[in-house]
């Protein structure tokens, strides 16, 4: 069984639900914390950073957690060909601590800027996404099938994938199959308006690899649609009728739209 | 009419800063920048306004109001006062200046650096100069948000000083500046 860190941070607040999230799917997760000594995520295949609000999002989201020396264990760990996964505020972490996209090795490529929606600041609500039609294998897409659309819940005010120099990023991250998941709308067609794409990333990416796919951020909360319970009455089919037939406790435990992305950290994982 | 046409509106908090001195201790202890005495934030409303219509509709007013004629800096001053636009005056201080922007004066052997920090994309900006306009009546020409980072660091000339303040504000890889990410913010550097 693979061991999997959930990395606890200060200010982390999904550290839990992504531990069983893990377990669901056949991982074996510890969370430990962040001032625990580095040396201990040695003993680990993959590390995932959860959502919160590290060091309460100061200075901006991400930039102080990035500095720390566990996340220079964590860089060891992606150099090694280990599992790393960061999810909302761990995105923004890999982010600001140069792990993604990791055109260039060590340096600060984009960034999680606020959101692009007319209102700006934080939203919270359900949306979908798809794999990139030229993703690579990647640990997050390993179990995906083509075309297929994933509706997901997102909550965060600053989850816009940004680079100064967009476009020629953006080619580059297509070429290179590291835009992994993008927001798609309910016929499963990118599309660049905010109800589609709730923050106005870059290519609509909600999910961003490194080159060599151990390593990825992506801003949407699979552990909050790993399970049926998790699922809004109202969503798409199947999930939402499916949802609404759901008529005991052993139904509303079956598995979500999100549990798929942890299938995918286990197939990755288990293929190295 | 003698009106200023660019306002700057500074507030900083009343008590302690915890995302500047948690700023403060990363750039000493994981970035290496021990000689960095101190390190303070403010947030800065550039307000450039125009300045006849500003005049006009004030003259309205107290023509229909009985209310004085207000300049559009008293203007700006009341708005401050008055609302919760700018600051909350309960953990906040505010004040209000004419001109370029200054950073204060440095003790010998010491120089204060500016790092004025720009979103590109300033929606906080936008939604001022609207609710300036439409609950108060003060048309801005522009209006944007910024964050200006303080930091006091050893004089090693002005040009050299301001490059080393750029290197600790400007975050180009995990262990090299912290203070803003040049992918969604541009950055000025007042240094007198």
């Amino acid at each position: 069984m693979k061991r999997v860190a959930i990395l606890q941070l200060p200010g982390s607040n999904c550290e839990r639900e992504t531990a069983r999230a893990c377990a669901a799917v056949g991982l074996a997760p510890q969370i430990m914390r962040w001032n625990e000594p580095a040396a201990a995520l040695v003993a680990f295949d993959a590390a995932i950073l959860p959502g919160g609000f590290a060091f309460e999002d100061r200075v901006r989201a991400g930039a102080l957690a990035a500095k720390l020396p566990v996340i220079a264990a964590v860089a060891e760990m992606a150099a090694a060909g280990k599992g790393v996964v960061g999810i909302c505020n761990g995105a923004q972490i890999l982010v600001e601590a140069g792990l993604v996209p990791g055109l260039t090795a060590g340096a600060v490529e984009m960034a999680l800027a606020p959101n692009a929606s007319p209102r700006g600041g934080y939203d919270c609500r359900w949306v979908r996404v798809a794999p990139h039609p030229r993703a690579r294998r990647s640990i997050l897409t390993a179990a995906l099938e083509p075309g297929e659309t994933i509706p997901i819940p997102i909550a965060h005010g600053e989850g816009r994938f940004v680079a100064a120099d967009g476009e020629r990023v953006l080619a580059r991250l297509n070429e290179s199959g590291q835009a992994l998941l993008r927001y798609v709308d309910a016929a499963g067609a990118p599309r660049d308006d905010i109800a589609t794409n709730p923050n106005g990333s870059l290519g609509g990416i909600a999910a961003l690899g490194n080159p060599e796919g151990n390593v990825a951020a992506i801003m949407p909360h699979p552990e909050r649609a790993s399970w049926l319970f998790q699922v809004p009455t109202e969503c798409d089919a199947p999930w939402g009728p499916r949802r609404r037939a759901a008529r005991s406790v052993a139904d509303l435990d079956a598995a979500g739209p999100g549990r798929k992305l942890f299938e995918s950290v286990r197939a990755f994982l288990e293929e190295r | 009419m003698g009106e200023p046409s660019r306002l700057v509106l500074r507030v900083a908090l009343r008590g302690e800063d915890l995302a500047a001195i948690s700023a403060l201790e990363v750039l000493r202890d994981e970035l290496g920048a021990r000689d960095l005495a101190a390190l303070s934030r403010e947030t800065v409303w550039e307000i450039a306004l125009d300045g006849a219509a500003t005049e006009a509709r004030a003259s309205a007013r107290a023509a229909d109001a009985s209310a004085a004629p207000a300049s559009a800096r008293a203007r700006l001053a009341e708005i401050a006062r008055e609302s919760l636009l700018f600051a909350n005056p309960v953990k906040e201080r505010w004040s209000l200046e004419e001109g370029a922007l200054r950073v204060p004066d440095a003790p010998p052997g010491r120089r204060i650096v500016g790092l004025l920090v720009r979103d590109r994309l300033d929606r906080a900006g936008d939604a001022c100069a609207r609710a300036l306009e439409t609950d108060w009546e003060l048309r801005a020409a522009s209006v944007r948000r910024a964050t200006l980072w303080l930091l006091d660091l050893p004089d090693e000339g002005r040009e050299a000083t301001a490059a080393r303040a750029s290197a600790l504000g400007v975050t180009t890889r995990r262990d090299r500046g912290l203070l803003l990410n040049p992918h969604y913010q541009d950055v000025g550097i007042l240094i007198d």
